[in-house]
């Protein structure tokens, strides 16, 4: 036995982990029969999913004007309200459920082939969002059976040199007034960002839901884009969660008979349903960042479920047995920070994240949409 | 291979022995890069001597050639190793031959040197990726062995990746 037969079977498979890439590894099974017995039991797996077909689905239906009609209970929301509908628009329909439709490569078919699969990550060939010219928006959220938390980061633009000054002079530390100002200018705008990457990660949530029913032994699951706009991420307790969820959403509308009404309110839209959340907005018009680079109109925005609003969750009291007082607010501050830092990491995104959380936050509340 | 007349206490020196009688001096900071080597020094503790009965001296060199870069790097504690780490490892696996990669593999993973296995498995894993069946065969001399069918059923089954 010479050449790469003399590996042990344990080296090969850490050989094929590295690879990764799921679509070189089923043509590895076809190459001889001893790849063909170990591909399939490589555990941590890329999926890129190539091809994207349009989707025919009727996902942005107003189906829920009900819901929200009877909801309202703040001016701002019924400001949000307005733009949601537009937003279902704006957010280009996700890719994955036309594969969940085209039988052949549903991702949960193409992984069915492979059943120790801990480390999962699926990559989209593009983000959903559609921005202003020059606009830069990232999103990375968590989730468990819904929204655990999400960290959103965005730019009006990015400049590499000095951007003019505009004519209002921005606030000065401690003028508390003019920073309120600066933070109502583009406020609109922000607040699109943030709903549009909550729709996109709920989307891309409801997504995964059948590869995590399928996938038991899954440990950890990714699903990004190449253009590197929005991560969504379930940790194992999330997919437990999840699995538990849909058991007992699956039994309850077995036994009342009814399909398409659900409790989670997912029925028409492909997509999980967002939680009443309470989102730590952060606003600098102009950060000067390493090597010259401006970003302007920067925006930090992170959103958590309400206290409370995460219902049949009661036994996870430690979590959320919070009652507002200073102490609270100051952790939810540092959770923030953590939330951020791990989203954004290091380098010029990382910067600005570190740059907007010493500024002044402020908070907003939304309904579950 | 440094010797140390200095008196510099910290610096133990391991002996450690291949397979075909090859032995080499090395710093005992530098050999317990090596997991299996750690657990000998931790165990045995005051053996200066290692026999190491399943590497033959070849191996054993490159090996403990990467483990001493590594160290040295990481001596001078600055930000830029991981950069020269990196692009040193990228020399280091560059060219060589396939027969020495897998006993280096081998002799790395039998010593225990995770990262240095991952960065050889992340070499061979990159002669795979993205490539066709035949290529693979090619590439690392694979006859096919299956029987007649087999190859076919597992086209026919994914023809998407196949395309």
């Amino acid at each position: 036995m010479d050449g790469f037969d003399q590996l042990p079977d344990a080296l090969i498979l850490q050989i094929f982990n590295s690879v990764s890439d799921i679509k070189t590894l089923i043509r590895c099974r076809a190459v001889s029969r001893r790849f063909n017995s170990l591909a399939p039991q490589t555990d941590s797996l890329q999926l890129r999913v190539d091809r994207v077909i349009s989707s025919d689905s009727g996902c942005c239906g107003g189906a829920d004007d009900d819901d929200y009609a009877s909801s309202s209970d703040s001016l701002l929301l019924v400001f949000f309200k307005s733009i949601i509908k537009s937003l279902h628009e704006l957010v280009s329909p996700s890719p994955l459920p036309a594969l969940r439709q085209s039988q052949s490569n549903s991702p949960c078919r193409i992984l069915r082939g492979f059943d120790r699969v801990r480390d999962l990550e699926i990559e989209l060939p593009s983000g959903d969002l559609r921005l202003e010219k020059g606009a830069v928006v990232k999103w990375r959220a968590e989730f468990g059976r819904s929204l655990r938390s999400c960290a959103i980061l965005g730019f009006r633009a990015i400049r590499y040199s000095a951007p003019p000054q505009l004519p209002v002079a921005g606030a000065e530390p401690g003028d508390e007034l003019g920073e309120a100002a600066d933070f109502a200018r583009g406020l609109k705008s922000r607040v699109v960002w943030t709903i549009s990457a909550l729709i996109a990660a709920s989307a891309r949530h409801y997504l995964l839901k059948e590869v995590v029913r399928e996938q038991r032994e899954l440990e950890r699951l990714v699903l990004r884009d190449r253009d590197g706009e929005g991560t969504v991420v379930m940790d194992k307790a999330g997919m437990a969660e999840l699995r538990a969820a849909s058991a007992a959403a699956a039994h309850v509308s077995q036994e009342e008979e009814e399909d398409e009404d659900e409790d989670e309110g997912e029925g028409s839209r492909n997509r999980t349903r967002v939680p009443s959340v309470r989102m730590r907005m952060r606003h600098a018009p102009r950060l000067e960042l390493n090597d010259g680079v401006w970003a302007e109109g920067a925006t930090l925005v992170v959103v958590r479920p309400s206290l409370g609003a995460r219902d049949g969750d009661e036994s996870s009291g430690t979590q959320l047995g919070r009652a507002g007082g200073r102490d609270d607010v100051a952790e939810e501050l540092s959770e923030d920070a953590e939330l951020a830092t791990a989203a954004f990491g290091e380098g010029l995104y990382g910067e600005a994240v570190q740059a907007l959380l010493k500024g002044r936050s402020y908070i907003l509340e939304m309904n579950s949409f | 291979m440094s010797s140390s007349s200095t008196t510099t206490t910290t610096t133990r020196l391991l002996m450690l022995k291949a397979s075909d009688g090859v032995t080499f001096e090395v710093e005992e900071a530098v050999a317990t890069k090596l997991g299996a080597i750690n657990n000998m020094v931790e165990e045995e503790g005051s053996e200066d001597l290692i026999c190491l009965p399943n590497v033959n001296g070849k191996f054993l060199g490159m090996v403990l050639e990467w483990c001493k870069k590594h160290a040295n790097n990481n001596t001078n504690s600055d930000k830029g190793n991981d950069e020269v780490n990196k692009w040193w490892d990228k020399e280091f696996v560059m060219d060589l031959d396939q027969n020495t990669l897998y006993h280096l593999l081998m002799a790395a993973d039998y010593l225990s040197g995770t990262e240095l296995v991952d960065l050889l498995t992340e070499k061979v894993a990159s002669m795979i990726r993205g490539k066709k069946v035949e290529e693979i065969r090619e590439t690392f001399k694979i006859k096919s062995d299956f029987l007649p069918g087999q190859e076919e059923e597992i086209r026919k089954k994914n023809s998407w990746a196949f395309e």
